[in-house]
């Protein structure tokens, strides 16, 4: 009993600053967003175009595809004719250059502060969502300082506000405001924990077709208005159990060859 | 909060109705621990070994044949309210299986679906944006996600009917690169 006391005073302190893109407070309609690469140079950061789209892939496998509890599968695209240059992140998704439901991530000099490493604007109307993601090439981008793996932290970083989310509070985690003084490779509880939200599982990590009478096949619904809703699969993995228990197996006291 | 009582109180008043009453029951509370060595818990870039969070379960044992038993269990880990009123449940579904080794070890394995839901209390959160602040919001509504994994796990009993219980859960399974372990680790009543 002491311990259960014990157990219940305890609190996880260390999670729940998850917050959503200030534009758009949601992410994409889709689990699956392509993100195409303009073909603005990106040199001032300290890379080529080429090299940047390589980062772009390693910042959303070594993240954000990489949750297990999420569905969310970012593509990255070969090098596009987008090109960006002198254009913010409005001009850009006001000029329509960004395909629907996809990003655009580049490089240009156009950050009213020149230390600003990159940043993401992320725009919805309807079901349909728009992200750019731009890197500071700019002649005191500091994005050449930068030893690679923090290069593709703060890539990370910004598609981390392209695909919905916000910033947190908890300064070890990746959507932190600022990554100076840290050493980041991977994601904290907060990211993971925000892009699940924003992107639920609809698939068990096992496959359907490996657990069918387990409840992984379960919907993703929103279930805040809908208190006495339980899903169907749950419904079939609790009942799954209790046939399994009736049907194949004999009640039994504690290990007999404990007793 | 009253959604997550009503969800636990059907589970387990359907699960208790129909077993049979006369099945071996457990009970265990300790500690889940997700996203060993994959999720980053200080600047230094430090990942998660170990926190406390309370889990908390209800299983029953049924005898297959020989030293092989099944354990059905259905468990509970549970993040208090943060300021920003974000929570987090874990509804637990064990379909283990467990093999007695010796008078004082079993190896348990088997399967748990999870059901994962966050939700939050909407409203905004002033933040630090580069030189600024911004208001970003928060979580508003519930987020419900479901994934499954395999788990492998040893039981030692230090009394007749008393245990203490170590347990991984492995998630993506089949995607080498993504795969992510997460513990349970248990004091059990056998009543």
């Amino acid at each position: 009993m002491k311990l259960f006391i014990l157990l219940g005073l305890f609190t996880n302190l260390l999670a729940f600053g998850s917050t959503l893109n200030s534009n758009t407070g949601r992410g994409f309609d889709k689990n699956e967003i392509d993100i195409y690469i303009s073909s603005t140079d990106c040199s001032g950061a300290g890379f080529s175009t080429a090299t940047f789209r390589d980062l772009v892939e390693d910042a959303v496998d070594d993240y954000w595809n990489a949750v297990p509890t999420a569905d969310l599968k970012l593509n990255v695209k070969g090098v596009s004719n987008i090109d960006i240059a002198g254009k913010t992140h409005n001009d850009i998704l006001n000029d329509g250059l960004v395909p629907a439901n996809a990003i655009l991530a580049g490089c240009n000099q156009s950050f009213a502060s020149p230390t600003t490493l990159g940043g993401a604007v992320m725009s919805c109307t309807g079901n349909t969502c728009r992200a750019v993601l731009i890197i500071n090439s700019g002649a005191s981008s500091q994005m050449p300082n930068q030893d690679r793996d923090t290069q593709i932290a703060v890539i990370a970083h910004e598609v981390g506000h392209a695909i919905g989310l916000g910033h947190t509070e908890i300064s070890h985690n990746l959507m932190y405001f600022n990554i100076s003084g840290k050493t980041q490779n991977w994601l904290g509880q907060d990211d993971i924990d925000g892009v699940s939200y924003l992107y639920p599982h609809d698939e068990p990590a096992l496959g359907c077709d490996f657990l069918p009478l387990l409840g992984s096949m379960g919907a993703i619904k929103d279930i805040s208005d809908d208190d006495d809703d339980m899903s169907g699969g749950f419904m079939i993995s609790i009942l799954a159990g209790v046939l399994l228990s009736l049907l194949f197996f004999t009640p039994t006291k504690i290990f007999k060859s404990f007793i | 909060m009253n959604l997550f009582k009503n969800i636990l109180i059907k589970a387990l008043t359907l699960t208790s109705l129909m077993l049979p009453a006369q099945a071996a029951h457990l009970v265990s509370t300790g500690t889940f621990v997700p996203f060993v060595n994959k999720a980053q818990t200080s600047d230094s870039g430090a990942t998660q070994k170990f926190e406390l969070t309370p889990y908390v379960s209800y299983g029953q044992q049924f005898h297959i044949s020989g030293p092989h038993y099944f354990m059905p269990e259905l468990g509970l880990a549970y993040y208090n309210e943060s300021a920003k009123k974000t929570k987090k449940r874990i509804l637990f579904f064990h379909y283990d299986f467990s093999y007695v080794l010796s008078t004082s070890f079993i190896l348990r394995y088997g399967l748990t679906t999870y059901w994962q839901t966050i939700s939050g209390d909407g409203g905004t959160v002033r933040l630090r944006n580069g030189q600024s602040y911004t208001n970003y919001p928060a979580l508003s509504g519930s987020q419900s996600t479901y994934y499954s994994t395999l788990d492998l796990g040893g039981e030692f009993f230090f009394m007749p009917n008393r245990s203490a219980r170590l347990d991984f859960n492995m998630m993506n399974a089949r995607d080498f690169d993504n795969r992510a372990f997460n513990y349970i680790l248990t004091y059990n009543w056998y009543l």
